[in-house]
């Protein structure tokens, strides 16, 4: 004869382990108790409701256990069996009665704790990607299970926790034959036409930088306007724009034009003699100033004046004229410029991908018009982080960035983004695994029977009713019960039956191609590749193939990649005929500016005589005839680029745990 | 109203200011009397044990006091809900050195082989009167239901 027995526990959690388990201490009747009921449905607490007579205490006062045992012996001569452990919820509602129900949760102590560190070891991938997980979700036991087909269970006497997936129960199959059930308690419901296609995005980005250094080398400019190569020519530290500053550089006069001197020398003659013939020259001078050029140069005499000497003591007047000359030129020096330049670069460029697919599952038609998808209303997106700063975690000694190298220019073709995408396919795929189990089952089955329950494990039934005569799933809930008054114990089961084909995914490896390591590293493209994602049920995807959109740089870039243009403008030919072009409008200019004017309206004149002759001067001359050299660097900053991928995938194997297609034996 | 008058022990006195109900001559001979306990609240455990829940303040007596007789008794005015004092005809007994559980009848404790037997009076509200006749048996047949207050 069974007994059932009921015991207020003073338990008193700690961290060395879980509930008492059930003994011998426990075979007590604490309450008498006229019924018990024992629920569990999936992913949730179990709950067990008593009735009571009222005790008129208060329940929960100070020094009051409020952690029972429900358990039974089963009609077993040695020893009981646990049936429920739990702590109880909050007073009763009807508190004045003469019974009173009492309700209690197996919910462990630690739960948290538990699940805590449960979750810490379902983070791995493919089923947990860091990336696109918000950083303050990533502590929360939930998230962690978002990518597997699988709810979280706890069990109702030993207080563990436990995941268990939404279709294979781990521990093992509960088998009914019809002549155990209930004619008329086996009850089907169909749920409505199930989900079986998800729309799924996934957005990644990054930021492609990187810092270098390119020589574009040592260069010779000979030219008449050297001044302004060696003016112009970027100093060390200037920004050039575009991600681009000169590291160091040099210009250098290598006739030293800009700091040519000049050298004076004067000639200097006296004639000693005491006496003199006519026409002796007694004395002279002469000197001379023009700057010393270690190059060649052009240049023109302006201006040449000079006067006779005479001397006659005896004319009327006595005539003493010294001989004098003077003369001007202009001296247009040669110079030659040698350069160097180095320049250093940052290039920040903003990188993203987007990978679409729509994962589609292999169910059995539940509608009339099998072509019509049911898809779930909202896709789902799931938006990454930067894929090239190092997302912390604790399990790995330091951290790294998800891509690798930040320079790489594709994520979801390389092996780590593969590890991404199987991630996203989990998590569409942990929703329609759950849709697909459209079939719900249920019945009446012993208390026995019920008693060895948990939603942990798979049922099945047989019935002629069924399409197919039999159908099982996973178990989504049950119950016990034991009443007094209607001097009855049973239970039921409910079992949710996946509709699928139960068709196999196989992986096909492809074949190799490989792409050179300077652009993607490590990573070689597989032609007609099918990769595996182990799920409950089994989809499998094609690689997406890397093409980047972007302007195809490299890096670290080279000179090649980084010089669009280089180009020397003007010639030295050209500029020497320019200047010697102008020299007759400097003589003009100089023999105008260096004769007195006689009247105001000459002086006038010649004004503007020089400043027409200006327009073709020397110094307009090299103004517009100059020597410059141009470099187009390529633009780094600024800019932005997005690919998008689309996903092949195939569709997503469901078992066929009910055969809907199956008449119905008879 | 008296054996010799009604034909029967049992009375039935209304409270103060009210006049009925009453037994009449003719109308009370032959009657028959229940006294029943008030139901209570048993339930029975998961293990089968019953176990009972009615309140002490519950265990009171229902009675149904029925008769055919040739008169009517005195119901003119008699109302569901009438708070009345029954004499009972009905005897409760208990054994020799205990006590009555209920008001004795004077006079009416009688001890014999070890036990009392009294008649109680008890403190009883009507809840229901039936009243009928049969014309042609000229047979009046009443049956008042009563409730221990």
């Amino acid at each position: 004869m069974s007994q059932f027995f009921f015991a207020w526990v003073d338990y008193v959690p700690t961290t060395a382990g879980g509930p008492p388990p059930f003994g011998p201490e426990h075979e007590v009747e604490d309450e008498k108790i006229f019924s018990a009921v024992v629920e569990q449905l999936e992913g949730e607490f179990a709950e067990l409701r008593i009735e009571i007579q009222n005790p008129r205490v208060g329940l929960l006062a100070p020094g009051r256990p409020r952690w029972a045992w429900l358990g039974w012996d089963g009609g077993a001569t040695s020893g009981g069996e646990g049936l429920f452990f739990g702590r109880l919820i909050g007073i009763p509602d009807d508190l004045f009665g003469e019974v009173i129900t009492l309700e209690f949760a197996a919910k462990p102590a630690d739960f948290i704790d538990q699940q805590t560190a449960l979750a810490e070891t379902l983070k791995v991938l493919p089923f947990y990607d860091p990336i696109f997980i918000d950083e303050q979700f990533r502590d929360d036991p939930n998230v962690a299970l978002i990518g597997y087909s699988a709810y979280w269970d706890i069990n109702r006497t030993t207080h563990v926790v436990t995941i268990t997936d939404y279709i294979s129960g781990e521990e093992g199959l509960e088998q009914f034959t019809a002549d155990e059930v209930p004619y008329d308690s086996l009850e089907f419901h169909l749920e409505n036409p199930p989900f079986t296609s998800v729309d799924v995005e996934m957005n990644v980005n990054w930021t492609q930088a990187h810092v270098g250094a390119i020589d574009i080398g040592a260069q010779n400019f000979v030219t008449y306007t050297g001044d302004g190569i060696i003016s112009d020519w970027p100093k060390p530290g200037a920004s050039l724009g575009g991600g681009w500053a000169v590291a160091d550089s040099s210009a250098i006069d290598v006739y030293g034009v800009g700091t040519a001197q000049t050298a004076s020398w004067s000639w200097t003659y006296h004639n000693n003699e005491k006496t003199h013939d006519n026409g002796d020259t007694l004395s002279q001078s002469e000197s001379r100033t023009q700057p010393v050029l270690r190059g060649s140069s052009l240049s023109t005499l302006l201006t040449d004046r000079w006067q006779v000497g005479i001397n006659d003591p005896f004319s009327e007047p006595p005539i003493n004229r010294p001989a004098w000359r003077q003369s001007t030129s202009l001296h247009v020096a040669k110079w030659l410029v040698s350069t160097t330049l180095s320049i250093t670069y940052e290039s920040d460029r903003k990188r993203s991908e987007k990978l679409s697919f729509t994962l589609t599952s292999d169910l059995q038609a539940v509608l009339t018009d099998s072509d019509e998808e049911q898809r779930f209303d909202e896709p789902i997106k799931l938006n990454g982080a930067d894929v090239a700063v190092p997302i912390p975690d604790d399990s790995t000694a330091g951290a790294t960035a998800p891509i690798g190298d930040s320079l790489s220019g594709s994520y979801f073709p390389i092996d780590r983004g593969l590890e991404s995408i199987k991630y996203g396919i989990s998590v569409a795929a942990a929703k329609l695994i759950k849709a697909s189990r459209a079939g719900e089952l249920s019945w009446d089955i012993s208390f026995e029977r019920a008693v060895n329950l948990s939603c942990r494990k798979n049922a099945s039934i047989e019935d002629d009713r069924i399409p197919g005569g039999s159908a099982s799933g996973k178990i989504i809930a049950y119950s016990f019960e034991v009443n007094g008054d209607e001097r009855r114990a049973d239970g039921a089961v409910t079992i949710g039956s996946a509709i699928g084909f139960g068709n196999v995914i196989t992986a096909a490896p492809g074949e190799d191609d490989y792409i050179d390591d300077d652009y993607i590293e490590n990573y070689y493209e597989r032609l007609g590749e099918t990769i595996l994602v182990s799920v409950a049920g089994s989809v499998g995807f094609s690689p997406p193939v890397a093409g980047p959109n972007d302007d195809g740089l490299v890096f670290p870039l080279t000179r090649d990649q980084a010089v669009i243009s280089e180009s020397v403008t003007g010639s030295l030919a050209a500029q020497e005929a320019a200047i010697n072009d102008s020299f007759l409008s400097e003589i003009e200019i100089a023999l105008l500016a260096s004769t007195p004017a006689m009247t105001e309206q000459i002086a006038i004149a010649n004004q503007q005589a020089i400043a027409n002759a200006s327009v073709n001067s020397t110094a307009n001359a090299l103004k517009n005839n100059p020597i410059f050299y141009t470099l187009e660097l390529v633009n780094l900053t600024g800019k932005s680029f997005a690919t998008n991928y689309d996903l092949e995938l195939t569709k997503l194997t469901i078992p066929k745990q009910l055969d809907l297609e199956s008449p119905a034996a008879t | 109203m008296a054996l010799d008058d009604t034909g029967t022990i049992l009375v039935i006195s209304p409270s103060t200011g009210e006049d009925t109900p009453v037994l009449a001559p003719y109308s009370a001979r032959g009657l028959t009397q229940s006294l029943d306990l008030l139901p209570g609240n048993q339930r029975r455990t998961i293990n089968g044990e019953l176990i009972d829940l009615t309140p002490v303040q519950f265990r009171k007596y229902v009675s149904t006091i029925t008769c055919t007789d040739q008169e009517t008794p005195a119901l003119d005015g008699a109302y569901v809900g009438q708070i009345v004092t029954v004499d009972c005809v009905k005897r409760l007994k208990y054994p020799s050195g205990g006590s009555p559980q209920r008001a004795v009848v004077s006079g009416s404790s009688v001890t014999a082989d070890g036990f009392v037997s009294y008649r109680p009076q008890l403190l009883m509200m009507v809840k229901n009167i039936n009243d009928s006749l049969a014309e042609w048996d000229a047979d009046e047949t009443w049956t008042i239901d009563l409730e221990e207050v």
